[in-house]
């Protein structure tokens, strides 16, 4: 059964005492994704993921997992998931490769080979016969996803899963998801803090703020958005529109209130656009080149939202 | 659930827990009958002998019930502080099939580790010790078998309290508490009302600890009669035997509700 949507979400609410962790959350994963969840803490994030993965009961609302909406559902599918929720938890006194085995009789997985297959793709081979207690925070998450990655999931549910590598080590892990994501069509839910790193991954996003989805964005909408462009003021913003078409052959701009040129493509001819306001008299009162990354994006949005809560309050 | 039992199964054999428990109760059993062996063929020393060390055992299962607390520790293995309960709630098993997976590993592994615990502490009493014969055996084993309800009791009621209580410190004294303290607020109480007299002989412990009678035995000798001072256990007694059943029973019963119940809609 092909199911569009392998999570989503409807009216989700979660409350921790006075504290609201989820509001009315509407989110929806599409198969074939790899979904970014974006949030400080304690926007949602873990709730939103301990959830899906049936680590608490939601309050009220309504989700849907690989196509199962009840308990017993959810349970069954649950087989087609991989999940890390926090940080990844084994036994401290066995070794990696025992609590893997541990876990692959647990899920009824045949063959022996497959605990040395799932260590040798998170390079953790040579690590096998070492206690988890000793292993570092580095080699705990690779742990982790490899057990996540057991049984070859339809779904990953990986939670802030980069904490702790090393740079190469967050390089291998994001070409493992790529890799799953574009060869086994594995649909990724992933939240981090290293919002840089999501954006090397992620096909779509869900922006969290206090317990509300504030956002849901796909990311190449999301790169139109924040992409690198050319901020120009000048005196007659329609008359310089005008000629950045005829003269430059400049398509990609925005005119904006208070005569602001927004160029969004060929952002490095920065003087062909200065001697076109020069060449036809139009006074150029501000010229500057900016960038709008997920972090600072994700900043202006939860920073709009909080002003617009605090002036309600 | 097969699965959850095997995994489970594959990590207590793997983790040196059950080992130093089982090898610590042996060591302890042995260094008894080692010693008493020392003395065997001492003039006047009656001690040396199977039924001296098989009574010895028999009339201290009371112990045997506080060490089911120590193996449900090692079968629980920490499992919220490890976070790993975690893993197997997010693959899909249940928590009331974690729940009775870890109840049903923790009898099973309590069960060999005793057959083994006995059978080393039996061999190495008839390797060392005087004969007294098979009656002295035999009484062991009915005293073990009887008591079985009982401590399945009481490793239900650990193993419930550290899945209800999450701590591990807390579930131990709570376990102490309700295993404990129960029966003597109520062995107090029952001095003044009488229900709580009557509840006192229903309570786990009690049943095993105070079971004891001491009755006087008279036989028929050379010299006439004598009197011979015999204890008394209550599981000797038919009426003992079917209220330590009953005990047992009711223990784990009402220990599974409750597990089933707190179990339910827990937050991992």
């Amino acid at each position: 059964m092909s199911l569009e949507f392998i999570v989503k979400s409807q009216k989700l609410n979660k409350r921790y005492g006075e504290t609201i962790a989820l509001k009315n959350v509407d989110i929806a994963i599409k198969r074939g994704s790899i979904y970014g969840l974006v949030g400080n803490n304690g926007a949602g994030k873990t709730t939103f993921l301990k959830i899906i993965s049936g680590l608490t009961a939601a309050d009220s609302g309504t989700f849907s997992l690989l196509g199962a909406d009840n308990a017993a559902g959810y349970r069954s599918v649950r087989k087609r998931t991989g999940a890390i929720i926090e940080n990844p938890g084994f036994y401290p006194k066995m070794t990696a490769k025992q609590n893997l085995e541990y876990y692959r009789i647990q899920r009824g997985i045949p063959g022996k080979e497959t605990v040395d297959e799932l260590l040798y793709l998170v390079g953790l081979e040579h690590a096998a016969k070492k206690k988890f207690a000793s292993l570092s925070l580095g080699m705990k998450q690779r742990l982790g996803i490899a057990l996540a990655l057991m049984g070859e999931p339809e779904l990953l549910i990986l939670d802030e899963p980069i904490n702790g590598l090393d740079p190469m080590g967050i390089i291998e892990i994001r070409k493992l998801l790529l890799k799953l994501n574009q060869e086994k069509n594995v649909t990724i839910l992933i939240s981090s803090h290293i919002l840089t790193e999501l954006e090397n991954v992620a096909t779509d996003y869900g922006f969290l703020n206090k317990g509300e989805l504030v956002e849901e964005v796909a990311a190449e909408k999301l790169k139109e958005k924040c992409r690198t462009f050319l901020e120009v003021k000048v005196t007659d913003a329609a008359a310089y529109a005008a000629l950045l078409e005829t003269e430059l052959l400049c398509s990609n701009y925005k005119v904006l209130p208070g005569n602001c040129i927004h160029i969004l493509e060929h952002v490095d001819r920065v003087s062909d656009y200065s001697a076109l306001a020069v060449k036809h008299d139009i006074g150029l009162l501000a010229f500057e080149m900016k960038e709008i990354n997920l972090e600072n994006y994700y900043m202006n949005l939860i920073g709009a939202e909080n002003q617009t809560s605090d002036a309600q309050e | 659930m097969m699965n959850y039992i095997k995994s489970e199964l594959y990590r207590i054999v793997h983790s040196k827990g059950i080992y130093l428990f089982t090898g610590i109760c042996t060591a302890l059993l042995l260094a008894m009958n080692i010693t008493l062996s020392c003395f065997r063929g001492v003039e006047h020393f009656a001690y040396a002998t199977t039924e001296f060390v098989f009574s010895m055992m028999w009339s201290a299962l009371n112990v045997v019930f506080f060490l089911t607390l120590c193996m449900a520790g090692i079968v629980f293995a920490e499992e919220y502080k490890n976070k790993t309960i975690a893993n197997s709630i997010a693959f899909g098993y249940s928590r009331i099939t974690l729940y009775f997976g870890k109840i049903l590993t923790g009898l099973i592994v309590s069960v060999a580790a005793l057959a083994v615990v006995l059978a080393v502490f039996i061999g190495s009493a008839y390797l060392l010790l005087e004969n007294s014969g098979i009656a002295a055996l035999m009484t062991l084993l009915r005293g073990v078998g009887a008591s079985l309800p009982i401590l399945i009791a009481g490793e239900t009621a650990a193993l419930t309290l550290l899945f209800v209580i999450e701590s591990s410190a807390g579930a131990s004294w709570s376990w102490v508490g309700i295993m404990m303290g129960i029966p003597i607020a109520s062995e107090l109480l029952g001095m003044k009302f009488d229900f709580f007299k009557k509840l006192t002989g229903w309570l786990a412990y009690e049943v095993l600890q105070n079971g004891q009678q001491l009755i006087m035995i008279e036989e028929e000798t050379e010299a006439g009669m004598s009197v011979e001072p015999q204890v008394v256990l209550s599981w000797m007694t038919q009426e003992g035997l079917t209220r330590m059943l009953l005990v047992g029973l009711i223990g784990t019963a009402v220990f599974l509700i409750w597990g089933i119940v707190g179990m339910r809609r827990k937050e991992i």
